[in-house]
């Protein structure tokens, strides 16, 4: 959800199956309202295009429009709100209560309201001010009595302030949520990060330091003899394996290119796809694969590879005397491609 | 009292949207309960005293409570008190015929005054009680309410009875749907914050596992190897590089990399670095950045590559004159490793070579803002560019 502009209409829905139920109560309510108690109003054409108007803007109101609702929509409602008060009202008792035969009021403040929970509150608002002012006027041109008028009103001017403060600090709400949780995410990948760091640096030096610590404590203190110079250059090649050959420096691996440095063939270990290595089980088997072949060179030197053929990945052992085979990870299948 | 307060996720949406709920209640009640106050004076002496006034104190007084308290009571005593305001408005609306005097409302008296504050009450319900209990309270809401409508009565309404009902169940069920929406909605974002989370915890430590790893294979590299090799060799060195590798190995596991260096310190590092590895290469700087910060694993990071790049350089260029150059900007720090000596090609480098791959270029991308550059040609030289750019 965007921090900058909340759509609390889609945040609560208003245009799912739930709005609709309450969409076709708006419009069994009112249709039952104004045919029931709808009085002289509602034998005019005024009163029935009025009606079906509402009813129809009801309806588009529920439809999925972009948030804030569209300005031409905006002004269609307002006009509704316009229309609808003078048809009814021009046809009321200018005396007395009206009853429910003044329930456009009613339907034009849902009307109204819908506009600001989709974002229009400051519109909905004028629309109600406009109701009142019409209806006003309509009490002051009949009877000289301005304050029926806005007797008649004020209780949806009301109503309206009420659920627009609650749509308006709902989108508050909202947006300082959204602002919460980026600002906790960041925080929680923050915190993680820091910890992993200091995980992985203790994991990785323990190993080093397991690896070649005491070989480099030998070296440091003077120990470094003829005698031990071989061992030290298979434990550069094993710890340069880990680092070229990363995935495949595990299992058997290690102990058989050891041994076959040993024996003095030169090996090479390379993991071409260290950025995405593939899982552990379906290395194993390649692995174990390997450390056979290279446990049967008796010289010569040879290259371990993973890496992608054809998208797939792959294994390949290749030797300085022409020997290609490869062991393909997806089949845990192998097979020589070239042999001489 | 305190507020109470959670991370993302496990909630913390769906007590922010009670808080809301609270206050808007607490202004919705405030503004409806001006409304039925007129009717409420009217009405009041003509029911018993103890139902007036408490009927009144629970759907009047208790939502305005609840919006003052909004910001600082505990959630669970926000909705305590909500499906209090929705008890009380149940049974006055059970009770009220008994209450009435007679059972009977004057018709000049008009509705109940109950009916004004019907909504405040079945939306409190929406704050207290879960979906299955709210939507069955506000059914039984509507019909005491026209049932009352018309028994109050000293007249023949059954019609207007209906219709006040029906107006009331429309109202009442729009502002219940939107508490009930609000509700669903706060679940949904903390369950997409609880997802995220998990997501994110994910996503850093596999990033930072593999930025750390990439750190030590670059120390391994740089000097753990130099080391073993140097032994291997037979070389003179061996025993000075052991010492080197141990002391940097000591060196990393102390880092902290939460420490910052200035940019001005960060050059005379490097100068000192080039010193020391290269005496006879030119260092010059361009420093405009006197106030640039710069996080410890950044500089150190940048300082490790260009030594590489400077070893490199004297191991592989061959006679050839050398350059370093530093800039320190606000938000940068650049440094240039410039020789003319050989060269190479780095399509003819072999896989198993690790200096420029893993030592510079993987352990500069492994700093967030890092990056490095590496360009040679054969018989001209090479130039290699490591830098580090503050995220903005």
């Amino acid at each position: 959800m965007s921090v900058a502009r909340v759509d609390i209409g889609r945040l609560l829905g208003l245009t799912g199956p739930g709005a609709w139920v309450l969409a076709g109560l708006y419009c069994v309510t009112y249709l039952t309202l104004a045919a029931w108690a709808g009085g002289p109003p509602m034998q005019t054409l005024e009163g029935k295009v009025a009606l079906a108007l509402i009813l129809v803007t009801a309806i588009l109101l529920v439809l999925p429009w972009r948030y804030p609702l569209p300005g031409p929509l905006v002004g269609w409602a307002l006009g509704v709100v316009g229309f609808s008060t003078v048809a009814i009202c021009w046809h009321l008792s200018p005396s007395g209560w009206p009853g429910w035969s003044s329930w456009n009021f009613g339907a034009d403040t849902f009307l109204m309201f819908m506009l600001a929970l989709r974002g229009r509150f400051w519109w909905g608002a004028i629309g109600l001010v406009l109701m009142s002012l019409l209806t006003i006027h309509w009490t002051l041109t009949t009877t000289g009595d301005w304050w029926h008028g806005f007797d008649l009103t004020y209780r949806q001017l009301a109503t309206y302030f009420a659920g627009g403060f609650f749509a308006l600090w709902l989108r508050r709400t909202a947006r300082q949520i959204a602002e919460f949780q980026e600002t906790e995410q960041r925080r929680i990948a923050a915190e993680q990060a820091r910890d992993s760091t200091a995980d992985e640096r203790r994991r990785q030096l323990e190993r080093v330091r397991l690896l070649a610590g005491p070989a480099l404590a030998q070296i440091a203190d003077g120990g470094g003899s003829v005698a031990l110079r071989p061992e030290h250059g298979l434990l550069e090649a094993e710890l340069r394996d880990q680092i070229r050959g990363r995935s495949l420096a595990a299992g058997p691996l290690p102990a058989a290119l050891r041994e076959a440095r040993s024996r003095g063939i030169e090996i090479a270990l390379l993991d071409d796809l260290r950025e995405e290595p593939p899982p552990v089980e379906l290395l194993e088997p390649a692995i174990a694969w390997a450390a056979t072949l290279i446990a049967k060179l008796r010289a010569g030197s040879a290259t371990i590879r993973l890496a992608r053929a054809d998208g797939e990945p792959v294994v390949t052992f290749a030797t300085a005397d022409g020997l290609t085979e490869t062991f393909s990870l997806s089949n845990a299948a192998h097979q020589p491609l070239r042999a001489s | 009292m305190s507020s109470e307060v959670r991370g993302a996720g496990s909630g913390a949406a769906v007590d922010r949207v009670t808080r809301t709920m609270s206050l808007a209640l607490g202004v919705g009640g405030a503004i409806f309960a001006l409304l039925a106050l007129q009717g409420f004076l009217a009405q009041h002496e003509a029911s018993a005293p103890v139902w007036s006034w408490g009927v009144a104190a629970s759907v009047f007084v208790i939502p305005i409570v609840n919006g003052a308290l909004s910001a600082v009571a505990p959630v669970r005593v926000l909705r305590i008190l909500a499906g209090v305001c929705a008890t009380g408005h149940l049974v006055g609306l059970l009770t009220l015929i008994p209450a009435l005097d007679g059972g009977k409302l004057a018709t000049e008296l008009g509705a109940p005054w109950l009916f004004g504050v019907s909504v405040i009450a079945t939306a409190s319900a929406a704050v207290a009680w879960r979906p299955a209990i709210t939507w069955p309270y506000v059914a039984v809401c509507i019909v005491a309410l026209g049932a009352n409508r018309y028994l109050a009565s000293t007249i023949w309404i059954p019609d207007l009875a209906v219709q006040d009902a029906l107006h009331t169940l429309l109202f009442d069920a729009i502002f219940t749907a939107l508490a009930l929406a609000t509700y669903r909605a706060g679940r949904a974002l903390d369950t997409a914050a609880d997802s995220a989370i998990t997501e994110t915890r994910v996503a850093a430590t596999t990033e930072a596992r593999a930025r750390e790893r990439t750190r030590v294979e670059a120390l391994l590299h740089d000097s753990v190897l130099v080391a073993l090799l140097a032994s291997a060799r037979g070389s003179a060195r061996a025993e000075i590089e052991a010492r080197t590798a141990l002391a940097e190995l000591d060196s990393v596991e102390r880092a902290d990399d939460d420490a910052q260096l200035p940019g001005t310190e960060w050059m005379w590092r490097l100068q000192a670095l080039t010193t020391d590895l290269a005496p006879d290469a030119r260092f010059s700087h361009d420093v405009s950045g006197h106030e640039t910060i710069i996080r410890s694993d950044a500089a150190q990071a940048v300082l490790e590559a260009a030594a590489e790049a400077l070893r490199n350089s004297i191991q592989h260029a061959g006679p050839a004159s050398r350059a370093v150059h530093a800039r320190v900007t606000e938000d940068e720090i650049e440094v240039t490793v410039l020789d003319d000596g050989r060269g190479f090609d780095p399509a003819d480098v072999r896989p198993g070579r690790l200096g420029v791959a893993v030592s510079i270029l993987d352990r500069m991308h492994a700093v967030p803002g890092g990056w490095g550059v590496v360009v040679s040609k054969r018989g001209e030289g090479t130039r290699v560019s490591l830098g580090w750019r503050a995220a903005a």
